[in-house]
């Protein structure tokens, strides 16, 4: 087990599985493929690569997969492309990790495991349907999708809603009862394709229940709309 | 563009892919504003757009924020940005500006969004920096924004042109109520029920 998972694992994180419904060993028949399908595919999120895919760094490489290990202030991010067609992503939570920023220290009472931010999670879900979306297109593909995802460690923590948003939804506070969110999925490449925004408001939807509060799907719809105004 | 995404961008003190860099100056700069235009372009035909950040000089290689004096500043307004984009894309480009304060200077920031339906062309040429009929386009492998330099990148265009062509067709599917494979779901939020992790 590498340090780096140890170390995301240490705090809340994101573990994020998307491959395609059939397994076929060799999907991908030349490795050296799967990058330049993640350079083709990535999504950006707060202008940053998701999966994280380095400044020009070779991936590491094994017999059948590519990945990379990222570990600089508030992102923690460890990834494998398998030659199957199967992205593992973890991902630790950035709002665990501001102790690390030291371009965007955190406020003195700040702890981490405190609490998650709202429109981050809009952010997050849409940027993995996004993600799968833009993976139905290429070679990683068999015509179905399955994708998991599960958010840990968040017993306690709070949901983190915005100033921005205060006047409109925010009745908190809001805390979450349960270690753990999970959620599979298989979907069909027509409906991923064609649906990708609203499948990711779905299950922010019920993350967010995970916490007691009862989303607006035209506030979640103005959140992805237009990231910049909600951004944190 | 989060105070947070700024303060990671300028201590990069290099281009990425998503993310260029323009000297200070005012909007009255025909050639600035040139330059800005052609890495507005690029932006646009880049999947997610992307960001120029005006008030960053390049020295040789080293990038130097010194940010724009007040009255550089006061003339980007996005009215006139606009305008000058304007005058040159085809079709449009959708952007928002803003301005970011950082250790007391300040900076205009564009924010492009990726083209909605078909690339942008350039319409109208200006000296040695804009070619009429030209597509810019900023390539994976190197941070910069020129003409489609391979026929690869040439490629990475048409296909997203194409993909965002299927996607409104099966959105449009959808809408008109016409049979599509329903997805399965299993949202399991039970602790007992959860599965190991399987890494």
């Amino acid at each position: 087990m590498s340090e780096l998972l140890e170390k995301i694992r240490s705090r809340g994180y994101w573990r994020v599985v998307i491959r395609p419904h059939t397994f076929v060993d060799k999907l991908i028949t030349d490795r050296s493929e799967l990058l330049h399908i993640l350079e083709k595919t990535y999504v950006e999120v707060y202008s940053w690569e998701f999966p994280y895919l380095g400044s020009g760094a070779p991936p590491q490489c094994g017999k059948d997969w590519i990945g990379h290990e990222c570990d600089w202030g508030r992102h923690l991010e460890l990834w494998r492309f398998f030659q199957s067609g199967q992205l593992v992503v973890l991902k630790g939570m950035r709002e665990d990790w501001w102790d690390q920023s030291e371009l965007w220290p955190p406020p003195d009472d700040w702890k981490h495991g405190q609490f998650i931010e709202m429109a981050d999670i809009v952010h997050q879900f849409t940027a993995i349907f996004e993600l799968a979306a833009r993976l139905a297109f290429t070679k990683a593909s068999t015509g179905q999708t399955h994708l998991e995802i599960n958010v840990r460690g968040l017993k306690g923590r709070g949901l983190n809603i915005s100033d921005k948003l205060m006047d409109s939804s925010y009745f908190g506070p809001f805390k979450a009862s349960l270690d753990e969110f999970t959620c599979k999925v298989d979907v069909s490449h027509i409906e991923l394709i064609a649906d990708t925004k609203d499948l990711a408001l779905n299950y922010s939807v019920a993350l967010f229940q995970h916490f007691g509060w009862e989303a607006y799907m035209d506030l979640l719809r103005d959140i992805q709309a237009y990231p910049r105004r909600y951004a944190v | 563009m989060t105070d947070e995404e700024f303060a990671n961008a300028m201590a990069l003190r290099h281009e990425i892919s998503g993310i260029e860099f323009k000297e200070p100056g005012p909007l009255s700069n025909n050639r600035l504003i040139a330059q800005v235009v052609k890495a507005a372009l690029g932006m646009s035909n880049r999947r997610g757009g992307g960001k120029v950040i005006i008030g960053v000089s390049d020295r040789g290689g080293n990038l130097d924020p010194v940010g724009l004096t007040d009255n550089d500043r006061r003339t980007w307004t996005y009215d006139a940005v606009s305008d000058q984009i304007a005058r040159y894309a085809d079709p449009g480009v959708t952007f928002e500006l803003e301005i970011k304060e950082h250790y007391g200077s300040n900076y205009v920031v564009l924010e492009v969004e990726e083209f909605s339906d078909i690339p942008v062309l350039c319409k109208r040429s200006f000296g040695d920096v804009l070619r009429d009929g030209a597509c810019y386009v900023r390539p994976r492998r190197k941070p910069e924004t020129s003409e489609i330099p391979t026929q690869a990148d040439m490629r990475d265009l048409l296909n997203l042109a194409i993909e965002k062509g299927i996607r409104q067709f099966l959105s449009m599917v959808q809408r008109a109520g016409l049979p599509v494979p329903q997805t399965v779901i299993d949202a399991d939020t039970d602790p007992d029920n959860q599965p190991g992790d399987s890494r």
